[in-house]
């Protein structure tokens, strides 16, 4: 079936089962591997997109529910050539390890930090507990988000 | 040893107008590092722009090679870092020597050749311009990519470029003094780091090469299970373009997208034999058998310890298990692979890519030098792409398809289908007598393991009466390296036990600790010094056991070539452990990068602490109970302490590796701190089973 929407403000559509999970639309018809495959079940949070500004699991989403939605990925979140504070924080505080699941990490920091700009320990822990990081990169994690909070509110 | 640099460097001829290529190569540099690997080479460009690029010989899984490596070349060299791009080189075992991500041994095995490599082509550029000025190189130095006389006068590496082409390469350079350094033992942030954030990084899963399809695999549900015959006639309807083939005891299926091959999957019916009985419990019961009938070998015997239980005022006895666990990299296993006729195009995440190669040459009957192999950077490894099963399966799968492929597993085939860290069981026996520890009696077993204790670690040359026994317990479930292979587990029991041990004699745990490294003889394989060292680190920098409110517990161990000692602090909340702090002391020689040897120690402590709390793979029918994250539970953020501090000792002694030695003492300490705080000792992981996190 055909289905329209936009990814990452562009006006996007394709031709393919409308029960195809989102993120194998974005992976294999689109093209953008930034967004990772890590569980298929919605677990781990490697596959989190923006959908309608909402941080969503797109491993389970399938596509006919995306009509006419507002889809970020990770590729769409810097504008303009200019990282997204959270991007900055993230380099800044040297925080990815192996990297696989950072897209996520990320895309789920920028829509904490999109709903709460000045979150507290448990709210960047609550928020980001949905985000599997075997390397164990929580500890820098976290700083990044206070760090991302800081550059977000001093700009 | 006399070494002629021309033999080994050289300028490329192939240097094109404006760059400069070197190519580097020493025979029997590296000798001494490890017998029977006699080459190390790399591979350095300079851009006329000033660029300098730096291929990276060694897989990176996320231990921080591929910028720490290069940090090295670039030190000698006198570059400036900003203008240092690092591109991973692909499998060449003409031009690299152990391009293997394991054992922390990248670091440890090439420090010294990466040096000598950077400082012969500073000298290189020195002696350039000494000549294009008639003066002597002795008069002149380099920084940050310029050489300088003392006259004042300058010249960039750049413009060096074309007069350094007809050189021949110098020898006999000195390398700087730790003192010098201006790159080694600073921070750098990770090269990748912006294209990860950005989402451009492309890891194997991200391949899509012309003609591509996308393959999957069903293998035995059961460990021991064995193919009997399979039907995919219900693909018709739903997916006619989609095929499958017998890949060894699996079935793989082909078609054009991975959801595609995902459902197909699920429409083919696969009959299996199913043999194997095993589960947790019985593994555990035959496991107990094991040592209660004596069926394990000696691995070490020291003093009489027969005696020494004999004559013992008290005998100390504990039983310590741990489980079977999965690798569950971030990234399920991959990989491209392309075979034509006799040619072979392999592209994607391992360890180990140059035995990968050598397999791949045997089973498909293919030289080796038809094959080429790249590396994509790995989703996490922890020694599962040690492995290289899943190349083997893309290989034959592209084979039997006629067609490129990339393999893709699922969570589930990688959560089932995997190497696990073996299940142990460790039988501990201390006998105590007026006050002092005179003998340690350890048993250990491992499924399907060989490898349960360490006969040449602490506390052996430490204790008078030392036993040590160990043996194989058989199983199905297949078993492999897991970061810190033998550590990560023995670890948690013997520095637990020697928690135990110390307040029964009535000593501080810490305390002891150095008494027993003072006793220490000959029989141990590291240095007593350096454990002392990194042990009075973490003393004092936790203030330990100053402040009685802060429930403490301690570990130290040496592990795959550094030394790590830990204090844990813990509080229970409503019968409910949280990890306020861990502080740790590290010993790893010389600091390589900074800010990466932080995050290696960071990072270990917390996937311990995760896996210590959740971490268990059940079997049953010799099936693995746990398929993806729904029933496995990896740590998330709220198991990771509050506070981490991590303590470098400074040192300018060679480096060694970081990957894996912070796992050993992070579980014990935070055990050993939980007794603290609840006065409960606790002998089997996960701690989740006691409802206690």
């Amino acid at each position: 079936m055909k289905i329209d929407f936009e990814l990452n403000g562009k006006p996007t559509s394709v031709d393919v089962d409308g029960t195809t999970p989102l993120l194998w639309v974005i992976r294999d018809t689109l093209g953008f591997t930034g967004t990772k495959f890590g569980c298929g079940m919605a677990q781990c949070g490697c596959c989190t997109i923006h959908f309608n500004g909402m941080a969503t699991r797109s491993c389970m989403l399938p596509i006919q529910a995306a009509k006419g939605a507002k889809i970020t990925t990770i590729e769409g979140i810097a504008k303009d050539g200019k990282l997204h504070p959270v991007q900055q924080a993230w380099i800044e505080k040297d925080v990815a390890q192996c990297g696989y699941c950072q897209a996520g990490q990320v895309m789920t920091a920028v829509n904490l930090l999109e709903r709460n700009s000045k979150p507290t320990d448990e709210e960047i822990e609550r928020a980001m507990e949905g985000n599997i990081c075997r390397c164990g990169t929580y500890h820098r994690i976290k700083d990044a988000v206070k760090h991302a909070s800081e550059l977000m509110n001093n700009q | 040893m006399k070494i002629d640099r021309r033999k080994f460097l050289k300028i490329s001829g192939a240097s094109t107008a404006g760059a400069l290529v070197i190519g580097f190569n020493w025979p029997g540099m590296v000798k001494a590092a490890s017998a029977g690997e006699t080459e190390l080479s790399g591979y350095i460009k300079f851009l006329a722009d000033g660029t300098v690029v730096i291929m990276s010989p060694n897989p990176e899984i996320g231990q921080g090679v591929k910028t720490s490596m290069p940090m090295i070349v670039a030190e000698e060299m006198d570059v400036d870092w900003q203008k240092v791009v690092i591109e991973q080189a692909a499998l060449d075992t003409t031009k690299y020597k152990r391009q293997v991500a394991g054992g922390s041994g990248s670091i440890r095995t090439s420090y010294k050749t990466l040096r000598e490599a950077g400082a012969t082509i500073r000298q290189l550029f020195i002696e350039t311009a000494a000549q294009k000025w008639n003066v002597k190189p002795k008069h002149c130095s380099a920084k940050e990519g310029i050489v300088t006389h003392k006259s004042g006068k300058s010249a960039r590496y750049e413009d060096l470029i074309e007069a350094a082409k007809s050189r021949e390469l110098p020898s006999g350079v000195k390398l700087k003094e730790p003192s010098e350094f201006s790159i080694i033992g600073k921070g750098k942030v990770n090269f990748d780091a912006e294209k990860i954030v950005k989402g451009e990084m492309k890891y194997g899963m991200d391949t899509v090469m012309p003609e591509m399809k996308y393959a999957g695999i069903i293998h035995t549900p059961a460990f021991g299970g064995k193919y009997i015959s399979h039907d995919d006639s219900s693909l018709a309807s739903s997916f006619p373009e989609v095929k499958t083939y017998k890949i060894g005891n699996a079935i793989a299926v082909v078609g054009s997208n991975t959801w595609e091959i995902f459902q197909a999957k699920k429409l083919v019916k696969v009959e299996w034999e199913l043999p194997n009985t095993e589960s947790s419990e019985s593994q555990l019961e035959d496991m107990k058998k094991m040592i209660e009938k004596g069926k394990l070998k000696e691995k070490k015997s020291i003093g009489d310890i027969g005696q020494a239980m004999a004559q013992a005022d008290e005998v100390l006895e504990a039983n310590y298990f741990t489980p079977f666990l999965p690798h569950n990299t971030m990234e399920p296993m991959n990989f491209y692979a392309n075979v034509t006729g006799n040619k072979v195009h392999l592209l994607g995440p391992i360890q180990t890519p140059e035995g990968t190669r050598k397999k791949i040459s045997n089973d498909l009957g293919i030289p080796q030098e038809n094959i080429t192999l790249e590396l994509t950077r790995m989703g996490g490894g922890f020694g599962r792409r040690l492995r290289n099963d899943f190349v083997v399966e893309a290989a034959m799968i592209s084979k039997k398809a006629g067609v490129p492929i990339k393999l893709v597993w699922t969570r589930e085939d990688d959560m089932t289908g995997g190497f696990y860290k073996p299940a142990t069981l460790h039988n501990y026996k201390a006998s105590i007598k007026e006050g002092k520890l005179t003998g340690w009696e350890l048993k250990g077993l491992g499924m399907k393991s060989p490898r349960s204790v360490d006969e040449k670690n602490f506390p052996v040359g430490a204790i008078e009466n030392i036993k040590i026994e160990s043996n194989v317990a058989p199983s199905k479930v297949t078993t492999f390296a897991w970061r810190a292979p033998n550590h990560n587990y023995l670890g948690f029991s013997e520095q637990c036990f020697l928690d135990e041990i110390a307040e029964k004699i009535g000593k501080d745990a810490i305390s002891h600790r150095l008494e027993m490294l003072d006793g220490i003889n000959s029989e141990i394989k590291y240095s007593a010094a350096k454990m002392k060292g990194i042990v009075e680190k973490v003393r004092e920098m936790s203030s330990w056991r100053k402040d009685k409110s802060k429930k403490q517990g301690f570990a130290a161990y040496y592990s795959y070539s550094s030394y790590v000692a830990m204090v844990a602090e813990v509080s229970e909340v409503n019968g409910k452990i949280n990890v306020d702090k861990v502080y740790a002391a590290v010993d790893c020689g010389q600091v390589i990068n900074a800010l990466g040897a932080e995050a290696q120690i960071q990072g270990s402590i917390i996937d311990a602490i995760g896996h210590a709390f959740y971490g268990e793979i059940k079997i049953k029918d010799g099936t693995p109970q746990s398929q993806n994250f729904h029933n496995y539970r990896l740590g998330r953020m709220s198991c990771k302490p509050d506070d981490i501090e991590v303590a470098f000792i400074e040192s300018n002694d060679d480096p060694t590796g970081l990957g894996e030695p912070g796992m050993a003492p992070a579980s014990p300490a935070v055990v050993n701190a939980i007794y603290q705080a609840t006065g409960k000792r606790y002998y089997n992981l996960p701690l989740s089973q006691y409802g206690i996190v």
